[in-house]
């Protein structure tokens, strides 16, 4: 009998090792970030960890131009929308280009990045839910592939001839999924739900005084009590806390309860989820489409497809089988660990995320020792940023070094107060800012968050350079939730990683980790002179002004680090080859998307 | 019997609500907070404590432990705080993928670990009783999600034989749903085999030894009816323990298993929640795991009295 309760112990003991086992392998899989991505540093939609969304380039050509608005006084205070400069062209990859002939029908199987956990994207971040929200829902207007906000509710706009009130009127016919129309009073709605969240639109209102009302049924007026340019960068549908327009059921709920229905105006209509398991969203035939040509978010879509089908397989091994035996027909982003697999595979096309996911070393601000400028200094000084990068992503093709502090392979790009400052791996020099600090021997406390990819191991080699800095490190492991609320707590850390998104593309405005006490870094901007920048920005009249005054703010961040930037990295994504049509790059949207028998 | 079976059941009573205060306790003093994760990355210490105001988290704990009693007495699991459905609403269907696959797997591991237990057993100190124990050994030493990868990389991919992922329903077909079920029913059947082989053994050497058996021999019976009939009942009982606990492990959600083969089960419920600090679901899995083990320890109890006749309750 002895035997028999030794064997029931060691029973008891292998499935309580079972499930640990358990919950470690389904943590190390992207949640989704959520991880979750961007997890939650890349795993928002838009606001990346950064504040940022980020996007990734297009490897592609100048997008179609939106129609103009009918009225664009040329006069002092320009108002006019800033036309975004046309991407350069980055592609690691080809983009496996489709030839032959779009062919209707069919179910598309893809695996998100993360757990899909609520379908309203004006109550989460999460890209997941974006993944929802871009496929079913649409807003006055969206991204096209230079990343400039373009019509698709509208119609067409005017401007007063003192930029201080803008007119949109609404296309002509346009429903929801059950049939009822779309109207102004919606679009209204819609941005009050989220006047206190989304990023841009909260600052258009806050520093430029909008206020939005509906004149009658199909037109929406803002008035401003200053003109700016930054209007239509406030009101598409890239920003956290998606201002989609959403019929009253839903945008009469307060922010903070998220909407158990998905209702909008997009080419899919959604069907169903199975939480933990799939949603499902069909063709909607009655979509009125744009006459434009699609370009990313923006245009008109074309929907071959008969359903789309987002599966969730938490196991990214498991990811990688499931399309190689034809289960699944592409796969959001994913490890880039997988790569070979992708190439050694001449069923399976690979995509590259460019300019994907930037990250840095996100120190407290309020506390030492990164409250003083020189500790700061001393890091980004010592840092590492190639080994960094291999330690945490691997193959170079999967990652870059970057001098700004936005996107690199975007119309971002400088190296504007970078030199002598980044990458330099100056150890001698940074101990000796230390020693003028003071601060050796200092505990520092390093937040590594295990079940999150990549971050863990820049945690480890930034635990590394300060210890060998002199610091008495404590790198302390945990999960991303715990790190989550940690760092709402500037008592609780000193330095933590994350990455921000696609909102880096968008400028500098919605990076948040760069404003006075913008994000969880606290960054004091004790001279002031960053706002001061920002302020500029916000009001620059054209895109050189503002790139003019961006190079102002990257080497004004290179000297005073709100963060120590480290570089970028680009998660690959996947497809068989029998989907034609599909450019994931910069959203992996299905519409002109087919499978080819 | 009966009054021992209604004795047990309220015996359980307090085992279950020390469950419910122990694991509301731990979850409520462990890092991380939904509140926060529920407000965003931008949001702001105040986003942050209207959000836990609208959860009901900035109530007292005594007060959201007593609201979630009373809600469990009515039959209430409560409301998922993410996707806002209700628990009962999102269990509900993945009970047929995460039974199924415990059934089968303990069926499995019932069908592989007693043969191999008695065979050992009998040829004790042989190459086979070797042959066996090494299997034991590995199979129990092996990592599920090891063997899972192996399994789906050997007949999904290469072979093409079963599905690599997924789970199909039983009323799309019962060979469909056997099919997508093979392969982590095997996963998980192997190491519970070993396990159940070695009880086998273990506790089948002790009793062969045992004077009955000599005499059983002595009277000329087949061997197969000493092994079978005399010494495999009378071996049962440390056997049926390990087999109910297994069991009881793979109904409340075989974690591994359910991620590695993408199937939408109890267990991935549960660490979804654990990740995301989804309290409700986190509290009523682990109330439902506490209900199922407390269960299968009465049944074993029960079946003790049937294969054991001296036992009486």
């Amino acid at each position: 009998m002895k035997t028999a309760t030794a064997y029931v112990l060691i029973a008891a003991m292998a499935m309580l090792l079972v499930a640990a086992c358990g919950a470690s392998e389904d943590a190390m899989s992207p949640a989704q970030p959520a991880a979750p991505a961007a997890p939650a540093p890349a795993p928002t939609a838009m606001a990346g960890a950064g504040g940022g969304a980020m996007m990734p380039a297009q490897p592609a050509e100048a997008a179609p131009a939106a129609p103009a608005p009918t009225a664009m006084p040329a006069m002092p205070n320009v108002v006019a929308p800033i036309a975004q400069p046309t991407p350069r062209v980055y592609s690691a990859v080809p983009t496996p280009m489709t030839t032959g002939e779009a062919r209707m029908g069919g179910t598309l199987k893809i695996v998100p990045q993360g757990s899909l956990k609520s379908v309203d994207p004006q109550w989460t971040t999460l890209i997941v839910t974006a993944h929802v929200a871009r496929h079913t829902m649409e807003g006055l207007f969206q991204l096209d592939e230079s990343f400039s906000p373009s019509p698709m509710l509208v119609d067409n706009w005017s401007v007063s001839d003192d930029g201080l009130t803008w007119m949109f009127d609404l296309r002509d016919g346009l429903k929801y999924h059950d049939g009822r129309a779309v109207t102004a009073s919606d679009v209204v709605g819609s941005f009050d739900r989220v006047k206190t969240k989304a990023g841009m639109y909260k600052r258009l209102m806050g520093e430029f005084g909008a206020d939005m009302t509906a004149d009658g049924d199909s037109s929406i007026v803002i008035t401003l009590t200053e003109p700016t340019a930054l209007v239509l960068d406030s009101i598409h549908t890239n920003q956290s806390f998606a201002p989609y327009v959403l019929p009253s059921e839903i945008h009469t709920l307060p922010q903070t309860e998220s909407s158990q229905t998905v209702m909008g105006t997009g080419p899919f209509k959604f069907v169903r989820w199975a939480p933990g398991d799939r949603w499902v969203a069909e063709r909607w035939v009655d979509y009125a489409k744009r006459d434009e040509p699609t370009s990313a978010l923006a245009g008109g879509h074309t929907v071959y497809l008969d359903s789309i089908e987002w599966i969730e397989i938490p196991d990214m091994a498991s990811r990688i089988a499931a399309l190689a035996v034809g289960q699944v027909h592409a796969l959001d982003e994913f490890k880039a660990d997988f790569v070979p697999q992708i190439k050694n595979n001449p069923d399976l096309n690979l995509f590259i995320n460019k300019p994907g996911n930037g990250t840095a070393v996100w120190v407290n601000h309020l506390k030492p020792p990164f409250d003083d400028q020189r500790v700061r200094r001393a890091l980004q000084l010592a840092y590492p940023m190639e080994r960094a990068l291999t330690a945490a992503v691997g193959d170079p093709e999967f990652w870059s070094l970057c001098t700004n502090y936005q996107a690199c392979f975007t119309r971002w790009d400088t190296d504007a107060g970078s030199e002598g400052r980044y990458n330099v791996q100056d150890i001698e020099a940074a101990k000796a800012l230390i020693a003028e600090a003071g601060v050796e021997g200092m505990e520092v406390r390093v937040m590594q968050p295990l079940d999150m990819p990549v971050l863990p191991d820049l945690a480890a080699v930034t635990a590394e350079v300060l210890t060998e800095l002199g610091f008495d490190v404590d790198l302390q492991p945990m999960d991303w939730a715990t790190l989550g609320t940690r760092r709402a707590d500037p008592e609780l850390w000193e330095a933590f990683h994350t990455w921000s998104g696609t909102g880096r593309v968008l400028g500098p405005l919605t990076n948040t980790s760069l404003q006075k006490d913008g994000w969880f870094n606290r960054y004091q901007d004790t001279s002031g002179k960053m706002t001061e920048l920002m302020n500029r920005f916000a009001r620059a009249k054209d895109a050189e002004e503002q790139f003019s005054i961006w190079e102002e703010i990257n080497a004004f961040a290179f000297e005073d680090m709100p963060m120590i930037r480290i570089g970028d990295f680009y998660p690959p994504l996947a497809s068989r080859k029998e989907v034609k049509g599909w450019n994931p790059i910069p959203f992996p949207v299905l519409w002109d998307t087919w499978l080819e028998e | 019997m009966s009054v021992y079976i209604v004795r047990r059941l309220l015996a359980s009573i307090p085992v279950i609500l020390m469950v419910g205060i122990i694991t509301f306790s731990i979850l409520h003093i462990s890092p991380g907070d939904p509140a926060v994760l529920m407000a965003g990355e931008e949001a702001t210490p105040e986003d942050v404590e209207k959000m836990r105001q609208a959860l009901g988290f900035d109530k007292p704990f005594y007060v959201q432990f007593g609201v979630w009693v009373g809600n469990l007495l009515r039959g209430d699991l409560g409301t998922s705080i993410f996707s806002k459905h209700s628990i009962a609403s999102l269990m509900a269907p993945r009970l047929q993928p995460t039974l199924s696959l415990g059934l089968i797997a303990i069926v499995l591991s019932v069908l592989m670990g007693i043969p191999m237990g008695v065979l050992a057993a009998s040829y004790a100190g042989s190459l086979t009783d070797r042959g066996v124990m090494i299997f034991a050994v590995l199979g129990f030493s092996v990592p599920v999600f090891w063997l899972g990868f192996i399994f789906i990389w050997l007949f999904a991919v290469e072979a093409r034989i079963f599905p690599a992922v997924g789970f199909v329903p039983i009323s799309e077909g019962i060979l469909p749903y056997l099919r997508s079920l093979t392969l982590p029913a095997f996963a998980n059947a192997i190491p519970f085999s070993a396990l159940v082989a070695r009880m086998t053994r273990s506790t089948m050497v002790e009793v062969l030894q045992e004077d009955y058996i000599r005499t059983a021999r002595a009277k000329g019976l087949a061997e197969l009816l000493v092994v079978g009939r005399h010494a495999l009942r009378n071996a049962s009982i440390p056997i049926v323990t390990v087999i109910g606990l297994v069991f009881a492990a793979l109904v409340s959600g075989a974690v591994v298993t359910e991620t590695v083969f993408a199937i939408p089960g109890l267990g991935r419920l549960l660490v979804d929640a654990v990740v995301r600090r989804d309290y409700p679901i986190v509290q009523a899995m682990l109330m439902v795991t506490a209900v199922a083990y407390v269960f299968v320890n009465l049944i074993i109890d029960i079946v003790y009295a049937y294969l054991d006749p001296r036992i009486r309750y």
